[in-house]
């Protein structure tokens, strides 16, 4: 039975709703609303704290930055900064040599620790079991605490009739040890390093080529690095000659001294045109067919607009003067950025660092006992030495992330198919030889995206430096804000470092991450 | 959860044990060695393997040995451990109150027991890896009692990197347990030899364990003594924590007599509606724990209920009945607008309230009345011309919601605000969840729950507590890290939520707005916000409105692992397929309903591992808060046991972080053993 239609009663009212019930319409009207909410959210947040601190009579300033302080800290490559700016500084410096020592670390004993959970050995693997289940079970803090109590009591004082240098020391002070001290060539010796790398990779991709090409056994691998080691062995003593690099540099940093401002905005702002043009470009590309052009929504149109309306506003930025203008006020001249962004600087500082100079680059140093005063300590110009809180953050951080990354480890080479690993060992490889060519190559690219949030979370777990008073960014900070009130700048910076440090780790982890995955084709 | 109450862990264990592979032939230890400790091919890999026994069986011994010398040491002040446990556990809570705790554990222990019963938890241990796990446990026990050293006496073996002491020094207890050790690794052994392949086919529930341990854990608390070695404790030769003997026993029993009084309700009752039930009092039992119970509220009941000098409808009492009645009604018509002219009547007094109420009301800007009266009247007008019930029952919604933003510009009371702005958005909900009679009674009951809880909330946080103690909140020790966990993770989780939709919305605002939440917060270390909580949290609120700093605290957890939260469901959003919502389209399901009640549950469902991963973590995170100086677990252990309490406890640092490192060790590591064994008996996070 066919039922007839049912006549409408207005055309209009089926071929367009009201505009309340517009799929956009409402799209957009909720949009537009919560942002003017959002919006008028912050702006009664900051309005009320800058009331709030109006009346504390500590206004919001980041004139901290420049004054000095009168604040000691307790590490860093200066104990006694002479400015707000140069104590953070030092800070985060501190802050990154446990987070560059730490990830290192963790790698390899978290690579280790996963390798040996897989072991065919079983006291090997239940040992393994045992440290990840332990540790990473105990907060973070706690295991800290603990090696900073464990340093302190089981080390004993140093005394002074240990005074003069040895190899190995401990007390309640840290432990010092050998260490190969940076002298005047470094630099050269540094840059030499880098040619040389540069050429090895060089040497390594001909000598692949060669063995693509002929199918012969070229060794590329071993002329890679025994390249590289030539330049290293020999640049000991031939970096002097790197220092025609200091004519360059000297050069670069007149054209940066003598070049008008202008020449810089002009540069930046074109950059940023570029960016936002790259940008369109590739995400129309992406959609040339015309279905794909087609299928564009409001919100491609949004991101278009948004990137074309970023580029021009950051062009303006720079090019109207507030850019330049706003940077060297906020950081000022004392700072060593200046109108030319610091570049005249940098190349004058590396122009005077490759002086054709034939000092060593590294020197061999013991570490020393010194008595200054009544107490004997660590001298800080022989050998090296760690602070108990250094030791404490560094050794927590390491074999707690270790447990993680085995963890990681493990899952990733078990998630490698079982039938890698047969066809591997029917082919007469080694089981040592399965686990390095066939095994941990796809390993690596399931481990790698974990392992990266991994790097992230220690960085971040360095911050609990502070319980034990390590003089990390966030221990300065506090030291800085409880001197002089400027809670909200010292939590600005804080924001600001973090997420520098977090964005360029996370850079890194993707390059490689998109450098490993598989071409599908 | 439509699935036939069948027992799931049942079902899995004959599944298990049907995929059990052919039995090996039986081997001796020779064999296991030569397999496991030495395996190899050429001698060099043997020889190799053997070296990487050794050299890994030495350092496991030796780091048992440092254990076990560091635990029994005679120079140990364990006292400092068992003197101190109240002192840890709830910090400055009275003793005279002490009930209100053990009211709170014994709580929770029966909704355990109750729930166990209502999602059927009946996993069965297969009995020859128990005994074997005995068997394990034995051995353990037998080595850690020969590996212990003492600094005197004889010794069997003494070289550098092990020591054994000969077993005429050993003192009486070190026998014991040497005893206790070795008759449970030859009573398992000589069990698995003897019922051999039958032991594969039995299994025991994994309940009685439970039961096992608890019976067990009783007589340890009723009969086992600690000889103390040192301090002012020294002649004391106690029970271990003589106190809570009678407590903890009356806890477990109850929570047994529980287990059997649920057996018999979900007999008598629907077990649908039994877990129901159930998820409804864990949520309440949680503010009424906190508020009320261990809170001890004082009460003005004049005030509360409206009589005395305060009028009834601004009393609390009065409020929540106004709110309950009234808002009941409007939202029983607008969850399911059945009558046209009901819904159009109600449409038309709210849009009359909308338009006259701010007119009235003598404080309130002109500007927020013109433009409450221009959607007020919008209102009236499109109830009076729109021909749909359920789309005037949407605009109603959004007209509330939109006055309850404009109410925040005038002066009341902030309960009356709060009221509003909640109501307005069970209001905006109601259309899209209700439609059908029970729908729309669950609708209501939820609004009148949700007013309670609000009204409540408000009552018993502005009443003085009862309690006397000697610190600024009754709140401490880990008690207060509990708490701490517990209210983090029920804060974030809805925050986390709405920002993981929004960050995979097609709105490019709310998609930007999220995503600059999310990687902000995250990338910022968790201390830091504990900082931004303590000391700059204040800054931004108005002045005189003030907040105990653990709501601040807790507030900037929240803050953190909401981050973290929507992070996890996002991965769950993403793994859902188109297919889900394209199905959910054509079932004729709006875009709130198809992301409410198809999609998200199962986003949910598919991250429930990394979420319990995440709670697990916010456990841990929560001794943080020992650096801003809140009175936790750890910051008892570590700063106030060693240098505030008995002076003969002091410079026990080390070992009171060593016994914390054990406590949390303890929890995170069986929480995340009793969720993967739940995770794998119900297949979580494999679809």
């Amino acid at each position: 039975m066919v039922t007839p239609l049912e006549p409408r009663t207005s055309s209009s009212e089926q071929a367009k709703p009201p505009f309340w019930r517009n799929i956009t319409v409402v799209k957009w009207a909720a949009q537009i609303g919560f942002l003017a909410f959002f919006v008028w959210f912050f702006w009664i947040l900051i309005t009320q704290a800058a009331s709030n601190l109006a009346d504390t009579g500590i206004p919001f300033s980041w004139d901290f930055l420049a004054e000095p302080l009168g604040v000691l800290l307790g590490e860093g490559f200066t104990t006694q900064p002479a400015s707000g700016i140069e104590a953070l500084a030092v800070g985060m410096v501190n802050m990154l040599r446990i987070t560059l020592s730490g990830i290192v670390a963790a790698t390899i004993l978290g690579t280790l620790i996963g390798i040996a959970r897989l072991s065919h050995n079983w006291i090997v693997s239940k040992v393994a079991n045992a440290y990840i289940e332990f540790f990473r079970n105990i907060p973070l803090l706690v295991q800290i605490y603990f090696w900073s109590a464990l340093i302190t009591t089981i080390f004993g004082e140093l005394t002074v009739d240990q005074e003069g240098s040895g190899w190995f020391f401990s007390s309640s002070k840290g432990v010092a040890i050998p260490w190969l001290i940076p002298e005047s060539g470094r630099w050269q010796y540094v840059a030499l390093i880098l040619v040389g790398a540069v050429v090895a990779r060089l040497a390594y991709k001909w000598r692949i080529r060669i063995l693509e090409e002929k199918g012969l056994e070229t060794h590329a691998l071993a002329w890679g690095l025994s390249v590289f080691t030539t330049f290293m062995v020999l640049g000991w003593f031939l970096h002097p000659v790197m220092g025609i690099f200091g004519w360059l540099w000297s050069a670069l940093a007149w054209v940066f001294g003598n070049l008008p401002v202008w020449v810089f905005q002009l540069a930046l702002a074109a950059l940023a045109i570029w960016v936002a043009y790259r940008f369109i470009k590739n995400f129309l590309d992406e959609r040339r067919t015309p279905a794909g052009l087609a299928k564009l929504t409001d919100d491609d149109y949004f991101r278009l607009v948004v990137a074309g309306f970023l580029g021009l506003a950051t062009a303006a930025f720079f090019l109207l003067g507030p850019g330049s203008a706003t940077v060297s006020r906020i950081l000022g001249r004392d700072l060593t950025f200046t109108m030319n962004w610091g570049l005249e600087p940098l190349f004058d500082f590396l122009a005077r660092k490759f002086d054709f100079s034939t000092g060593a680059p590294l020197d061999f140093s013991q570490p020393e006992v010194v008595v200054t005063g009544v107490f004997p300590q660590y001298s800080l110009e022989a050998g090296r030495a760690f602070t108990p809180a250094y030791l404490a953050v560094w050794v927590g951080v390491t074999l707690y992330t270790a447990a993680f990354i085995g963890e990681i480890v493990r899952a990733g080479i078990m998630a490698v198919h079982r039938g890698q690993n047969e066809a591997a060992s029917s082919m007469g490889l080694k089981r040592g030889q399965v686990l390095r060519l066939v095994v941990l190559p796809q390993a690596f690219r399931i481990i790698l995206p974990p392992l990266g949030s991994q790097y992230l979370n220690l960085a971040k777990n360095t911050s609990l430096g502070i319980a034990v008073a390590y003089a990390d960014i966030v221990q300065v900070g506090q030291t800085i804000y409880n001197q002089e009130g400027q809670t909200l700048a010292v939590f600005l910076i804080w924001m600001g470092f973090y997420s520098a440090v977090s964005l360029i780790l996370s850079g890194i982890v993707n390059y490689y991450n998109r450098k490993m995955q598989l071409v599908e084709r | 959860m439509t699935d036939q109450p069948v027992s799931e862990g049942v079902v899995h264990g004959v599944v298990e044990e049907l995929e059990l592979p052919p039995e090996p032939p039986p081997h001796g230890p020779r064999v296991w060695i030569r397999e496991n400790l030495l395996s190899g091919d050429t001698p060099i890999a043997i020889g190799l393997n053997g070296l990487l026994t050794v050299v890994f069986g030495l350092i496991a011994l030796n780091v048992l040995q440092f254990l076990t010398t560091y635990i029994f040491n005679p120079e140990r002040r364990w006292a400092a451990v068992t003197a101190n446990m109240k002192l840890m556990m709830v910090q400055a809570f009275p003793q005279a109150d002490l009930g209100r705790i053990w009211l709170s554990i014994g709580i929770f222990l029966v909704l355990v027991a109750l729930s166990l019963v209502a999602w059927n938890v009946q996993g069965r241990i297969v009995l020859y890896k128990f005994a074997s796990g005995v068997r394990s446990t034995g051995v353990f026990i037998v080595i850690t009692a020969i590996l212990h050293g003492t600094f005197e006496g004889d010794r069997i073996f003494d070289i550098g990197i092990l020591k054994i002491d000969s077993p005429g020094s050993w003192s009486s207890s070190r026998t014991l347990i040497f005893l206790i050790g070795l008759v449970l690794a030859v009573g398992a052994h000589v069990y698995l030899q003897r019922a051999g392949v039958s032991a594969k086919e039995k299994s025991i529930p994994f309940l009685s364990v439970l039961v096992g341990g608890m019976v067990l854990a009783t007589i340890a608390i009723w009969t086992v003594q600690l000889p103390v070695p040192e301090g002012r404790f020294d002649e004391v030769n106690e029970r271990i924590a003589t106190s809570t003997a009678g407590p903890w026993t009356i806890l477990f029993i109850a929570a047994i007599v529980f287990y059997f009084i649920g057996k018999w309700l979900v007999s008598v009752m629907d077990r649908q509606q039994f877990r129901r039930i159930l998820v409804f009092l864990w949520v309440f039992s949680y503010p009424v724990i906190i508020m009320v119970i261990q809170r001890k509220p004082i009460l003005e009941w004049g005030e509360i209920l409206g009589f005395g000098d305060v009028p009834f409808l601004e009393s609390d009492f009065g409020l929540f009945l106004l709110f309950s009645v009234i808002g009941g009604a409007v939202i029983w018509i607008l969850a399911f607008p059945k009558n046209l002219n009901s819904i159009r009547g109600a449409g038309i007094a709210v849009g009359a309230v909308v338009t006259l109420a701010p007119w009235i009301m003598s404080e309130s800007p002109t500007w927020v009345a013109v433009i409450a009266s221009l959607f007020g009247l919008g209102l009236i007008a499109g109830s009076l011309r729109i021909p749909d019930g359920t789309e005037i029952a949407r605009i109603v919604g959004s007209v509330l919601a939109i006055a309850a933003l404009l109410v925040w510009f005038v002066p009341m009371a902030f309960l009356l605000r709060s009221l509003i702005i909640v109501f307005a958005f069970v209001a905006l909900a109601a259309p899209s969840f209700g439609g059908t009679e029970q729908a729309r009674l669950r609708m209501t009951l939820t609004w009148v729950a949700t007013a309670l809880l609000v009204v409540g909330s408000f009552t018993l946080g502005e009443a003085e507590t009862a309690l006397e103690f000697q610190s600024t909140t009754f709140l401490g020790g880990f008690n207060l890290s509990i708490l701490l966990a517990i209210t983090g993770v029920a804060f974030s989780f809805p925050l986390g939520v709405v920002l993981a939709l929004a960050r995979t919305s097609t709105m490019p605002i709310f998609r930007i707005i999220s995503t600059g939440y999310i990687e902000l917060v995250r990338s910022v270390p968790l201390i830091t916000w504990l900082f931004f909580g303590s000391v700059m949290l204040a800054l931004f609120l108005p002045s005189g409105v003030e907040f105990d700093e653990i709501l601040r605290i807790v507030a900037a957890i929240s803050i953190f692992s909401a981050a973290y939260v929507a992070e996890n469901i996002r991965g769950g959003l993403q793994a859902i397929g188109s297919g889900q919502y394209e199905a959910a389209r054509a079932m004729g399901l709006s875009t709130v309903q198809s992301t409410s009640l198809i999609v998200l549950p199962q986003a949910i469902r598919a991250v429930l591992p990394a979420l319990v991963g995440s709670i697990i973590v916010s456990f841990k995170d929560t001794s943080l808060v020992a650096i801003i100086g809140l009175a936790d677990v750890l910051l008892i252990a570590r700063n106030f046991v060693p240098t505030q309490s008995d002076p003969s406890f002091r410079g026990t640092q080390p070992q009171m972080l060593f016994f914390i490192a054990l406590f949390y060790w303890v929890f995170t590591f069986t929480f995340s053993r009793l969720s993967l064994r739940y995770e794998k008996s119900l297949g979580l996070g494999e679809r």
